[in-house]
């Protein structure tokens, strides 16, 4: 799947989520209906918003790298998502006391993006290991959702019920997803594209949609064909860059960026003798021992597949 | 000097005016808030959002004015409502007096200041804490045991917490004077936690109306924070860990104030420059300063008034449900003609809902607010308001699946369809080449007929020469059908 396609489907991923936590805010608001405090609503809403963006969001972005989707990593991001929902939610209590007699319209959009940066926020701690510039690109990504779900809200909110609400919702989820989806893909450096593979899984799984993964400057990401279900982690994948081609080792290579310049290298699971007869990594036909510089249309040759390089900085 | 004369006379006349004017202004009242507008259900009489408001009629100093309002009257008639500048006529409005209050209950938190610098003796020869001690007699004059429940604390800054949370609120009078006995008397290194103790007050007063609505069942009790101070907040090293103090304290606890929808009635009594009367007048909703015991008296006898004489009014909100005000700020304003023809308005007051999710409900009307909603009774069942949230996710959903599946395959076809082998140029007829197109595969084509076949190898079909003829299989009878035929080849 190409970059913009991914924005494109995590956006939806997020409308999605927006949607349906619209719906059980509804239903939670119609079980719940007395509440003497009015942050109570924004609390749950919040939460709601949070734990559903947190678990699809998951659960789509593992289906479409190629991985498998692992429930315990779904559980977290949910998990992670209701608790930062539910910060937020307390985070604007005071605000909305001091502020809202004065200016209600301020404080409605800032409830709104409040709840998208800390839900953006941690959206993105699941790529903290990768770069940590990656936390502040989804908290900057979620706060401009969020600004859009409050502005619809806020704006038409009044105007046609349920529809302006429900709107504001599937607005501030395709926010947060499209801002954390963006960043990277903004910020990128560097891809690496999907030519071929003489494994037929791994050419069914990218042939097609010519996968592409975004790079940029301070990233690190580990690539591999170890699949998920043998990865320890409960949050995040050990390995980003899944290859399902048995000439590739569990953790094969290492793709990082440093000092403006991109190298790939042997990962250290892989670089005893028999791995480095075992399993082939080439740049431009010749191979790579310990790391190697790559440079913009670098052909990459893992096992069976081939991969290509595009830098913007050497294009420039 | 006959010009003199009249420019005299016309001076005073208008002097006259200015001065029955002033008069005038000075008596008429005003329609002040007693309580913050809350959003109840009024179901099944109606479905729709009700708001409960409570008012006193004050003049223009804050004080209680005697409007000679009939106990329970019925002022429907009289009094308008204005949210968002429409007019509504509320469902239900009375005066509220005496016997009329004492229905739903009434409750009062007094917090007393029993810091250093309440010892200081006044002129009148007591100390102020014991002139404060008399004037608390005077609020707890007419205490009808079966309806007030009052709770006389003191606080300084040593032991704030526990001793407000410990407020007991007495049920008879004598309960009543016995906690103003038992008040302890001003130690000399007791500080003021003046922030501290609003703040915990409110909360102690909150739950406690919470537990008398629940078991009462009458309604939410009428509540009242007495606020009585002769200094300012002050809290010093070697007083209780965590008192608010500073600008962030103050504007913590005046937020919870306006937030809470109670009425907090602040006496600064002492001297002008000792009391911080700019904090007191942001920790309450109204705020009087006593010189004297005889203005202290005055005052809580206001504070009594303002408790027990109150004007109630609860109106339909003109929107169906409470989905509907889903991000809408209410501005709510009342008018009331009084039996004199005076008219007396209120300030703004704002009902916001909720930043994110639906409003929710602050309480449920009580029996008397639910008869007079009957009327409001739809006559049939308003099924698009269960109908169109539902309405509204099927269809958004079906918008989603459509940009899911279908856009996709506009903007990136080339990822949902195969390649296809072209036939080769020159060539009619297709190779027996399979084409992929989503696993589907097309039949292969039949051959070609004789003389449209196409060459082995590639290349062109030769050219036909104009002399070459087209043989033409000969049919021995066409009008004969197949079957006829194949009977005969059968034979």
């Amino acid at each position: 799947m190409s970059l913009y396609q991914t924005l494109y489907y995590m956006s939806l991923v997020g409308g999605m989520a927006g949607l349906f936590s619209w719906a059980l805010a509804a239903l939670a608001s119609a079980a719940f209906g007395n509440q003497q405090n009015a942050w109570v609503s924004d609390l749950l809403s919040a939460a709601i918003l949070g734990a559903l963006i947190g678990g699809l969001t998951v659960a789509f972005s593992d289906r479409w790298s190629g991985s498998r989707i692992m429930p315990r990593w779904i559980v977290s991001g949910a998990f992670i998502g209701l608790f930062a929902g539910l910060i937020a939610g307390l985070v604007q209590i005071p605000i909305t006391n001091n502020l809202s007699e004065r200016a209600p319209v301020l404080t409605r959009l800032i409830a709104w993006m409040l709840a998208g940066s800390f839900i953006g926020l941690g959206l993105g701690l699941r790529w903290v290991a990768v770069n940590r510039a990656r936390v502040a690109h989804a908290f900057a990504g979620g706060l401009v959702g969020g600004a859009m779900g409050g502005f619809i809200f806020g704006g038409i909110g009044s105007s046609v019920p349920d529809l302006s609400q429900a709107l504001g919702f599937v607005s501030v989820g395709v926010g947060i997803c499209f801002g954390v989806t963006l960043a990277p893909i903004l910020l990128r450096d560097g891809v690496l594209r999907f030519v071929s593979s003489g494994d037929p899984r791994a050419q069914s799984k990218f042939g097609r949609t010519h996968k592409e993964w975004e790079i940029q400057q301070g990233d690190s990401y580990v690539v591999g064909s170890q699949s998920q279900d043998l990865s320890r982690s409960r949050y995040r994948p050990e390995v980003e860059i899944f290859i399902p081609d048995a000439g590739i080792a569990a953790h094969h290579a290492i793709l990082f960026g440093k000092d403006g310049r991109f190298f790939i290298a042997r990962h250290p699971d892989s670089s005893d003798p028999a791995s480095l007869a075992r399993f082939k990594l080439q740049v431009r036909g010749k191979s790579v021992q310990k790391s190697q510089e790559l440079r913009d249309s670098d052909d990459i040759l893992l096992g069976r597949t081939a991969l290509k390089f595009l830098s913007k900085k050497d294009k420039a | 000097m006959e010009s003199a004369a009249r420019w005299t006379r016309h001076l005073t006349a208008i002097s006259f005016l200015l001065v029955a004017c002033a008069s005038l202004h000075a008596q008429s009242g005003r329609l002040a808030f007693a309580d913050k507008a809350r959003m109840v259900s009024c179901d099944p009489s109606t479905s729709k959002p009700c708001f409960r408001l409570k008012f006193n009629v004050v003049d223009a100093q804050g004080a209680p004015l005697n409007v000679n309002l009939p106990p329970g009257k019925d002022l429907r008639e009289d009094m308008k409502v204005y949210v968002n500048d429409q007019e509504i006529t509320p469902f239900l409005a009375y005066s509220q007096t005496g016997d009329q209050s004492a229905v739903r209950g009434r409750i009062a938190l007094v917090l007393l200041d029993i810091s250093g610098s309440m010892n200081r003796v006044l002129p009148s020869g007591k100390t102020r804490f014991e002139t404060a001690k008399d004037a608390l007699e005077q609020f707890l004059a007419g205490f009808d045991n079966s309806a007030d429940r009052v709770a006389i604390v003191p606080f300084e800054s040593h032991h704030v917490a526990e001793t407000i949370q410990a407020a007991h609120f007495a049920s008879t009078k004598s309960e009543a004077d016995l906690q103003i006995a038992a008040l302890p008397t001003p130690g000399p290194k007791n500080n003021t936690a003046l922030y501290s103790a609003v703040d915990l007050g409110l909360d102690v007063l909150s739950t406690e109306a919470g537990s008398k609505g629940n078991t009462s069942g009458a309604g939410a009790p009428e509540t009242l924070l007495l606020l009585m101070t002769d200094g300012k907040n002050e809290v010093l090293p070697g007083d209780d860990p965590g008192l608010l103090d500073g600008a962030a304290g103050l504007d913590q606890v005046a937020a919870k104030v306006q937030g809470s929808g109670i009425q907090v009635i602040a006496v600064g009594f002492g001297d002008p420059g000792s009391v911080d009367e700019g904090a007191l007048q942001r920790l309450s909703t109204r705020y009087y300063m006593a010189e004297d015991a005889e203005s202290l008296k005055r005052i809580f006898t206001f504070a009594r008034t303002l408790l027990t004489n109150r004007i109630r009014a609860t109106f339909a909100a003109p929107w169906e449900d409470r989905a509907s005000l889903a991000g809408k700020t209410l501005r709510i304003r009342a008018k009331l003609r009084l039996p004199d023809g005076q008219m007396v308005v209120s300030g703004e007051q704002s009902w916001e809902p909720p930043e994110m999710g639906v409003p929710t409900f602050e309480g449920r009307c009580d029996t008397e607010e639910l008869k007079a909603a009957l009327p409001l009774a739809p006559t049939s069942t308003n099924w698009l308001t269960f109908l169109r949230p539902i309405l509204v996710f099927i269809g958004l959903g079906v918008l989603l699946i459509i940009l899911w599946f279908w856009v996709p395959r506009l903007v990136w076809p080339e990822q949902y369809i195969g390649e296809f082998t072209t036939a080769r140029s020159g060539g009619r007829w297709a190779d027996m080449k399979t084409a992929a197109f989503s696993g589907v595969k097309p039949r292969p084509s039949r051959p070609a007929p004789p003389g449209f076949e196409t060459r082995k190898g590639g290349g062109k079909t030769p050219v036909r020469a104009p002399a070459d003829r087209t043989v033409v299989m000969p049919h021995r009878d066409f009008s004969k059908s197949r079957l006829q035929e194949r009977s005969r080849d059968d034979e």
